[in-house]
């Protein structure tokens, strides 16, 4: 309930005398002292030193980090040391072929209630959660064969999206998504689409065009009871997998991941739309940009209830 | 989604694949709001400077549980509110500083040294009035709840919308929207009584 304003006070005034006092309550804070350069400087190292040992295990050792972070280094080393034997235990097991249904799902965000769960390894249960999201288009590609431009996502040294390409290392080649093709399947398990990266020595010269060839592999076994599910595997240009790398759905605001296991297979479940397909590597292919990371970008359907699949070949920088 | 948030959750997902940049660029972009925060609410610059890298420490290292990166912002908050709580429940309690006015005071020697502009001791005598009448706000914000100091802190010093701010405290929109009226009124009666003495 309102309270009446008794009289003719007008509040107007008051409200003037309170924007005022937040201006200035403002131009306080800003009076505040800030973080001393040097402490700056030293605080980020150490915490870019912390990264490689905290998070999944790549990037520069923990050795140039700080002198005051002794129970990081020692939390970081426990999960090194739990991820290299879990990374034992799942080559052991890896069998070459069969996409796991929510293979090592990263993150999964988006509203639909339901958890799907595949036959997959333990971290095969799908959580969904997070806020709203508007309902996705469900279209059916466009058109049978579609051949898309060179699409790219370059990012700066802060992870700010930058307009030119990306740097390649002088003497190494550039990697370019060159070709992707759309098709319609006949099949579920029939390529729905190739992204194809090619390598390019340097600007100018002749692009490679040549898609590799690799032997079909068994198709993945539909889960049980599964809407629209993504999945494939990612290779390199001799059909080797490659494990680790990252695929991401985006539509909107919603971002779905799902990381490669070592046959380099991937499933993600997703709502029906039309969402943008990236592929994230790091490793071999680290010197092909300024960040050290080659991201490729494509646009996919998916209609209601029907799997489909998603390959990727990018190239091995084997210089 | 703002272009700032659709950042921060790229860089998070850098980060969490073990790209160091990506968190380095996260901390460049949020350590000063963290600083701020913790200078405002802590009252010691040195104190503020060595719970922020406390707080990125622990974001590093609880960074894969963060669910929603476009929510970073306000999640690294949280985890700068409860290491607060850490640092206040620490050691019998501590209690907050204040004393706004001898950052006044320093920046006014500061100044009159380097600021060739200030050397005229009428424009410095209106800077030093002005700065010391800004530390009195903050000197009055001391009178405020604990609530409300915090609301203000994150709001203010921290830069956080809204929303941020109610996620940050796990309290809703409109609560963060009154509770800073309140405070706002409250700092104005107060700063009125300190003027009429």
């Amino acid at each position: 309930m309102r309270a009446k304003h008794v009289g003719s006070t007008d509040p107007r005034p008051m409200a003037d005398a309170e924007a005022a006092l937040v201006r200035q309550l403002l131009a306080a804070m800003d009076t505040l002292p800030g973080l001393p350069p040097e402490a700056r400087q030293a605080q980020r190292a150490a915490l870019e030193a912390m990264v490689a040992d905290v998070l999944p295990l790549r990037g520069p050792t923990v050795a140039a980090a700080g002198t005051r972070l002794p129970w990081q280094v020692i939390g970081g080393l426990f999960i090194l040391v739990a991820a290299l034997l879990w990374a034992l235990a799942a080559h052991r097991l890896n069998s070459p072929g069969l996409p796991r249904p929510g293979a090592s799902p990263v993150e999964r965000r988006a509203p639909a209630a339901s958890a799907r769960s595949g036959d997959g390894p333990p971290g095969a249960e799908a959580s969904w959660t997070g806020r709203s999201r508007a309902t996705p288009s469900a279209s059916p590609p466009s058109s049978p064969t579609a051949v898309m431009l060179p699409s790219g996502r370059t990012t700066d040294r802060n992870g700010l999206p930058s307009p030119v390409p990306p740097r390649s290392t002088p003497g190494r080649p550039r990697m370019t998504l060159a070709r992707v093709t759309v098709t319609a399947p006949a099949r579920w398990w029939e390529p729905l689409l190739v992204a194809t990266a090619l390598s390019r020595p340097s600007a100018g010269d002749r692009m490679s065009s040549d898609t590799p060839v690799c032997a079909e592999r068994p198709p993945p076994a539909p889960p049980p009871g599964a809407g629209p599910w993504v999945l494939g595997w990612v290779l390199d240009q001799g059909c080797r997998p490659v494990a680790e790398a990252l695929v991401a759905l985006q539509f909107g605001e919603i971002e779905l991941l799902a990381r490669t296991e070592a046959d380099g297979a991937y499933a993600l479940a997703v709502e029906p739309g039309i969402y943008q397909a990236e592929l994230i590597v790091e490793g071999p292919w680290q010197a092909l940009d300024a960040d050290g990371q080659k991201v490729a970008s494509v646009e996919v359907s998916l209609d209601g209830g029907v799997p489909r699949r998603l390959d990727f070949f990018i190239e091995r920088d084997e210089r | 989604m703002s272009p700032e948030a659709t950042d921060d959750a790229a860089l998070v997902r850098r980060a969490l694949v073990g790209e160091a940049r990506a968190f380095g660029a996260l901390y460049e972009r949020h350590a000063d709001r963290v600083h701020r925060f913790l200078s405002f609410r802590v009252g010691d610059q040195d104190v503020a400077t060595d719970l922020t890298q406390d707080i990125f420490v622990s974001a590093l290292t609880h960074l894969a549980g963060l669910r929603q990166p476009e929510r970073f912002a306000s999640w690294l908050m949280q985890v700068a509110r409860n290491r607060l709580l850490n640092y206040w429940a620490g050691a019998g309690g501590r209690t907050k500083k204040a004393g706004w006015e001898e950052p006044a005071q320093d920046w006014a020697t500061q100044h009159a040294a380097s600021d060739p502009a200030l050397v005229d001791p009428t424009d410095m005598a209106d800077a030093v009035g002005r700065r010391l009448e800004l530390a009195s706000v903050l000197e009055a914000t001391r009178c405020l709840t604990d609530e409300q100091q915090e609301v203000l802190a994150l709001r203010f010093a921290a830069g956080l919308s809204v929303a941020e701010t109610a996620e940050s405290v796990g309290r809703s929109e409109a609560a963060i929207k009154q509770m800073q009226h309140r405070a706002i009124r409250r700092l104005r009666d107060i700063l009125a009584r300190v003027a009429s003495t």
